[in-house]
This record gives structure tokens, C-alpha cells and sequence, in this order.
């Protein structure tokens, strides 16, 4: 598990989310990353917990169908197995824009460079780079184009057409 | 013709920056050679036989002769002084360096030109007819919707990594010049009853492996929703296409699998839900890309005898005149098709010299603009029938004015074993060796309207399925061998090929092909094409002369 993630401003910090095994106890004061199982099991005691709740999903989970849960959650973690797997970038659209999600969309996997231009304009705010990250590389990444054709829900101080 | 926006140019522009960093980046050992593979591919580039090979994009077929000249002088530098026009009506080069290519991109972005998404898993250049803004039978020039389709499929976030490549194509007119039903999505548009634009969708068409033809899922879709809609598939194929074997990849697959009437369930249940979102198109947005393919000025005062005297006076002239020409929709001027199909040469290639010809004659005696049209040929669309023996002239002195449009050495053919590292067997052989055989061109002429097409491997890159004889290559024990194909078509009643048989070796393919011809002489019923006569026929008469 990486020690840092990147934000949209290509800045890494400490992770503060702690991936909980299904099986696993809840940890005191910790924010918790739980599966949809665990969530889908134990949501009253997560909830009850208090402590803010974030949960991974498969890249096959038709997120529409989690449209009464989403509000709990700070955090999703979308998870792309191959860089080439992009079945992400349409669950997270469809989170920002569908679901109105306004927490926060973490990539997670074979996060490379040169995906998270993409990835921030579908509404990835937060990336577990799967390579020792170089802020410096990410950030240009993050800014290798200064215009976009299409209008999506994330990046909109790109200059974009129509 | 269309001309960038500042937006546009910005764009290829920072494009072409991030290309040299990731090229950089490979070059010094930062990026591995999958992760690099992925990118260079968005770029066109891919890695092939002898040497990278670069595909420059042609958005919807269309050229300015300013853009020709540079194609032609890429060429000629940073190449051996010829391109491939290919099926996708695009330009390949194929020895080009790979430290070169960001150095190539940078002359192609200064003439509003790039290589995004010629290649990879993504939605690829959009094509469209060649005689788009002149085909007499055209509703209306469906390039403003090619333009609208390319923006918004041009670094589309969301489908950058779909599970396979996805071609769209656009035909506006009565007669289908685009192979709409074999496309990913086919867009037939058409006018309804109160004169507005609106878009049959055909989807889950394809060749390759598993050619389908596309299935009709939305008819008339209102002009300002062709986005949303083709957003709406695009999502379900993202999410739901198969990922686990890259032959049943394609949306085709997806759809045959789900089932056309579900697909089209889940579509519509998407669609819902973007329709009258940000992607809903406006008369605002379409009115400027009109207006950016409005007819040139045409002259109105075009005399019809000195054609007719021209054709009387050279014999030649007027062979070309009856098999290269194409109806216009304005009295006094023809598109011109210029062969890329000469006897001798590969099918498809042009060299720098034809180039720089072809774009000077477009100067000259049209508006500066050139087509590429899916056969592998070019359109001079807007040529004055006073000034044809002009061109003709010139077309002939530099090889380019071989007669045989439409005609069986009219052939689509792909690179074959010759360049492409896919290949199974040597596809421009076989077609240098057919061509010996119709050095007769009145057996070529009497044999009317025929479409032979020849792919070196099942990916079909030449079309052979469509063929009204096609021809694939197949490996047997390190041996090249070819599988036959007959009544295949991509126009309006596009059906697939039928496999004649056995596949036959290298040393008797073209007499196989010869032999197909001569039961086809022998049955038809006065000037009953090729393909009719095979529908009225069936197989049999083809498989047991051949196999005899």
C-alpha cells in the first residue's frame, strides 16, 4: 500500500485512510476504508461509528445501483486493474454526474502518469500512484492540456469549445 | 473546408508537447515498453515489421492542398518518399524513425493535422463518403456532423482505454458510400417528413474475425441528440464490453451476445439520462461548421460541347472519362477519381511527386481540396467539365490516370506480410499478379462493377469480407495460402461473403479468381452484375468449377 497520495494539485500526502479487511475490527479514530460487502453488511455499525467512511469498488459495480448509500461515504476508491481497464472513468462520471457525489473519487491500482489527465476530468481527485511518484512529473501531467471538446463535471477551468 | 479554431490549434499543439515528453521519457528508460505502447498508439505510431509505422489521421477524408504538400514533404524526408492511404481513409508511413516522429507531429499540428487516435483502444478517425458537398444523389454534406463527431470523440476522457478499437462512419446520401452497416456505429442520415436532420443508428457492425453487419437501433434520431446518443452507447460499451479476450472485444460482440433488443434497452435507459444534458447540440454550434462547408463558387456558365469534343479527339481521354468520373451536383463540373491502383504499383501507395501534383492540380482547376476515399483512391471533387483533358494530361503523365474505377484492379487491398507484422500472407503480390492478368482492358470492362478485396490475416484490414470476391491470406504450416470469398458488399444491401472453399496456395489463387470470372461471363443474364448474378446463382456453380 503506497504511504502517499497525490491530489489534484500533483501534491502527495500521508494516507490518511486505513484499508480495513472485511474481517478485520474497526481501528478508534481512524477514517476507514471499507469493501461494499463490509458496507453492504455492517452499514448501522460503520454508521454509528462516527468515524468518516470510505468504500473501494470493483470496477464491474454499476454504481448507479448505490444511489441511497453514496451520501455516508467521504471516499471511493475505483479501482483499475490494467491502466488499459478504463471501465473506471465511466463509474466516476457517472458519480459526479448521475449521483451528484461530491466526496472524494480515488484511483487506485495501475495508476501511471500518464492516465491522470483523463482521470482527474472524469472526477478522480485522489491517486494512489502505483509507481514511486515524483510530484513534480504529476503535476505537469495534471496540466499537459489547457483545453478540452467535451464537458464533463470535473477540471472546468479548462477552456472548452460550444 | 473546416479551419481550426484557436482551441483546435492549442490543443494539437500541447499534444504534440506531451508526445515528445512520453517519447523522451521511453527513449531514456522512464517508461517500459507496455506503458509506453498504449501512448504511442493514441499517437498512431506502432511498431511493425521493419520499422515504426505512423498513421496520420484524415478527419473524415478530407484535404486542403496546403495539408497534401505537407504530407508530401513528410514523405519525402522522413520517409522513402511515399505514404498508404488506407481503408480508414488515413496516411501510413511506414518507415519513419521513432525519434522522428514528435519532429513529425509538430509539422503536421502547423497545417492543422495530427495522428490522435489513429490507433489503440478508442474511437478512431470518422469517415464519411468521399464525394461528400458534390454527390449528386446527397441529402445534404454530412461533414458539419463529422466535425462535431470528431471534437467530441477527440480526448474523450471516458473512452480512451474502451475494450477495443471503435469506428464510426457517416453517410448522407441515397446510395451508401461509407460501409455504414460494417462500423462500430454506422450513421445513415436522412431527412424526415418536416425536412429536419435526423440520424438512423446502426450499431455492433464490424469485419475482422466476426464480420457482422450492424443492426439498426434508433431510427431518426433528432439532429440534437446525436451526441447523447452516441455518448449513451459508448458508456454501456465501456462498462459492459468484454475485456477478457480481445476477439470478442469489439461492441459487436457485446451486442450479439446481449442481444440486440436488451442492448438497445440499456442504451435507451442511459440515453434518458444524457439527452437533454450539456451534449444536447444547438443550432449555434452547427450553423459555423455550415457555413465552413458551404459550396465554393462555383461558375454557372459552363459549356457542355468542349467535353464532348475532348472525348471525341483522344480515344484514351475518353476511357478515362466514362470509368473515372462521378456525377456532381452542380451542372458543368465531375469529381474526379484518381486511381491509386495502377498496374504496377501497390495499391493505395502515393509517392511525394503524385502528391505534390495532385495538389497543385487542385489549385489550379478546383477549390484546393482533395479527398481519400475508403477504396484507397482520391477525389479531385470540383473539376470543370471544360477543363477535364487538362487534368487527365497531367493525371496520365505521372501514372495516375489508370481507367479502372470500380473495376475489379480497383481492389482494396492492406499492407500484407510485405509490411504489417499481423500478417499471415503477402497481399500486394497477389495483387500485382492479378493486375498482369488484365492487361486486356476490354475483358476488365465487360466484367463491369466488381469489388475484390484481399486482406493478409482474419483482422480484415482489406476489407475481404465485403468483397464481392474477397481474399484472405492464411498461414498453413509456414505456407501462405488464400480463402476465397464470394457476395460480399458494404454499400446499402451489404452482405457478407460466402467461403467458396478450401483455401487454395499461393501459385493458384489468381487462376481461382480467373476461374470465379469465367462461370460468372458464362451465367449472367445480359448486363447482370457480378454480385446479382452470384445471388441468383448461389455458390455452387463457383465451388465446382474452381475445386473441378
Amino acid at each position: 500500500m503506497p504511504e502517499s497520495v497525490l491530489n489534484l494539485q500533483g501534491e502527495l500526502s500521508a494516507d490518511e485512510w486505513l484499508r480495513l479487511d472485511d474481517d478485520a475490527a474497526m481501528v478508534a479514530d481512524r477514517k476507514q476504508l471499507v469493501s461494499l460487502a463490509r458496507w453492504q453488511a455492517d452499514k448501522a455499525q460503520l454508521l454509528a461509528s462516527g468515524a468518516s467512511i470510505g468504500v473501494y469498488l470493483d470496477n464491474t459495480v454499476d454504481v448507479e445501483t448505490l444511489a441511497d448509500d453514496v451520501s455516508h461515504w467521504s471516499l471511493i476508491a475505483l479501482n483499475f486493474p490494467s491502466f488499459a481497464d478504463g471501465r473506471a472513468y465511466s463509474q466516476a462520471r457517472l458519480l459526479r454526474e448521475r449521483l451528484a457525489y461530491r466526496g472524494s473519487i480515488r484511483a487506485c491500482g495501475e495508476v501511471l502518469r500518464d492516465q491522470l489527465f483523463y482521470m482527474s476530468r472524469c472526477g478522480f481527485d485522489s491517486f494512489e500512484l502505483a509507481l514511486a511518484a515524483d510530484p513534480e512529473q504529476a503535476r505537469q501531467a495534471l496540466n499537459e492540456f489547457s483545453v478540452a471538446y467535451q464537458q464533463t463535471a470535473a477540471r472546468r477551468e479548462l477552456r472548452k469549445a460550444g | 473546408m473546416y479551419k481550426y479554431s484557436d482551441l483546435d490549434q492549442t490543443l494539437v499543439n500541447e499534444r504534440v508537447d506531451q508526445f515528445r515528453d512520453q517519447t523522451r521519457r521511453f527513449l531514456a528508460g522512464e517508461l517500459s515498453e507496455a506503458q509506453f505502447l498504449p501512448l504511442r498508439l493514441q499517437n498512431g505510431l506502432y511498431v511493425q515489421r521493419f520499422a515504426p509505422m505512423l498513421r496520420i489521421a484524415i478527419p473524415y477524408g478530407t484535404l486542403s492542398a496546403t495539408q497534401l504538400r505537407k504530407l508530401a514533404a513528410i514523405v519525402q524526408r522522413y520517409d522513402k518518399g511515399y505514404g498508404h492511404f488506407t481503408t480508414r481513409t488515413n496516411l501510413q508511413l511506414n518507415w519513419p524513425r521513432l525519434e522522428d516522429v514528435p519532429d513529425i507531429l509538430a509539422e503536421l499540428a502547423s497545417v492543422e493535422m495530427h495522428a490522435i487516435q489513429t490507433s489503440g483502444n478508442c474511437i478512431r478517425n470518422t469517415t464519411t463518403d468521399a464525394l461528400a458537398g458534390v454527390a449528386a444523389d446527397e441529402l445534404e454534406d454530412p461533414r458539419p456532423w463529422c466535425e462535431i463527431i470528431r471534437q467530441w470523440s477527440t480526448f474523450h476522457p471516458e473512452f480512451a482505454y474502451l475494450p477495443r478499437k471503435f469506428k464510426i462512419a457517416v453517410s448522407a446520401s441515397a446510395q451508401d458510400r461509407a460501409a455504414t452497416r460494417v462500423h462500430d456505429i454506422g450513421l445513415q442520415l436522412r431527412h424526415t417528413a418536416d425536412g429536419a436532420t435526423a440520424f438512423d443508428v446502426y450499431v455492433g457492425g464490424g469485419l475482422g474475425r466476426t464480420p457482422i453487419i450492424g443492426t439498426l437501433l434508433r431510427e431518426a434520431l433528432p439532429w440534437p441528440h446525436l451526441l447523447s446518443y452516441l455518448e449513451a452507447v459508448l458508456r454501456v460499451y465501456n462498462r459492459l464490453g468484454r475485456r477478457d479476450n480481445k476477439y470478442k472485444a469489439r461492441i459487436k460482440i457485446l451486442l450479439k451476445e446481449t442481444g440486440a433488443q436488451r442492448f438497445a434497452q440499456m442504451v435507451e435507459h442511459e440515453w434518458q439520462h444524457l439527452k437533454d444534458g450539456a451534449l444536447q447540440l444547438r443550432a449555434e454550434q452547427i450553423e459555423p461548421l455550415r457555413k465552413a462547408f458551404a459550396p465554393p463558387a462555383y461558375a454557372s456558365d459552363i459549356a457542355g460541347e468542349p467535353l464532348l469534343r475532348d472525348q471525341h479527339s483522344d480515344a484514351r481521354f475518353a476511357l478515362w472519362t466514362r470509368h473515372n468520373l462521378r456525377a456532381h451536383k452542380r451542372a458543368g463540373y465531375r469529381a474526379v477519381i484518381i486511381s491509386l491502383k495502377a498496374p504496377e504499383e501497390v495499391p493505395g501507395d502515393c509517392s511525394s511527386a503524385q502528391m505534390n501534383l495532385l495538389a497543385q492540380l487542385a489549385d489550379d482547376y478546383g477549390f484546393s481540396e482533395i479527398r481519400v476515399t475508403h477504396e484507397q483512391n482520391l477525389v479531385l471533387p470540383d473539376i470543370r467539365e471544360d477543363q477535364l483533358l487538362a487534368v487527365w494530361q497531367q493525371l496520365d503523365a505521372h501514372g495516375l490516370a489508370t481507367p479502372n474505377i470500380g473495376k475489379i484492379t480497383d481492389m482494396i487491398c492492406c499492407p500484407g506480410l510485405d509490411f504489417c507484422a499481423l500478417a499471415n500472407a503477402g497481399s500486394i503480390g497477389v495483387a500485382l499478379e492479378l493486375n498482369q492478368r488484365f492487361e486486356d482492358y476490354d475483358y476488365l470492362y465487360d466484367l463491369g462493377d466488381l469489388r475484390l478485396n484481399m486482406s493478409g490475416c482474419m483482422n480484415g484490414c482489406g476489407h475481404h469480407s465485403v468483397g464481392h470476391i474477397g481474399i484472405l491470406g492464411v498461414d498453413k504450416k509456414g505456407e501462405e495460402w488464400y480463402q476465397l470469398s464470394l457476395g460480399g458488399s458494404s454499400r446499402n444491401d451489404a452482405s457478407l461473403g460466402d467461403r467458396l472453399g478450401a483455401a487454395v496456395s499461393r501459385a493458384a489463387v489468381v487462376d481461382a479468381v480467373m476461374t470465379v470470372l469465367d462461370v460468372y461471363v458464362k451465367h449472367r443474364a445480359g448486363e447482370e452484375t457480378f454480385l446479382d448474378t452470384y445471388r441468383r446463382l448461389g455458390l455452387d456453380p463457383f465451388k465446382e468449377a474452381v475445386y473441378a
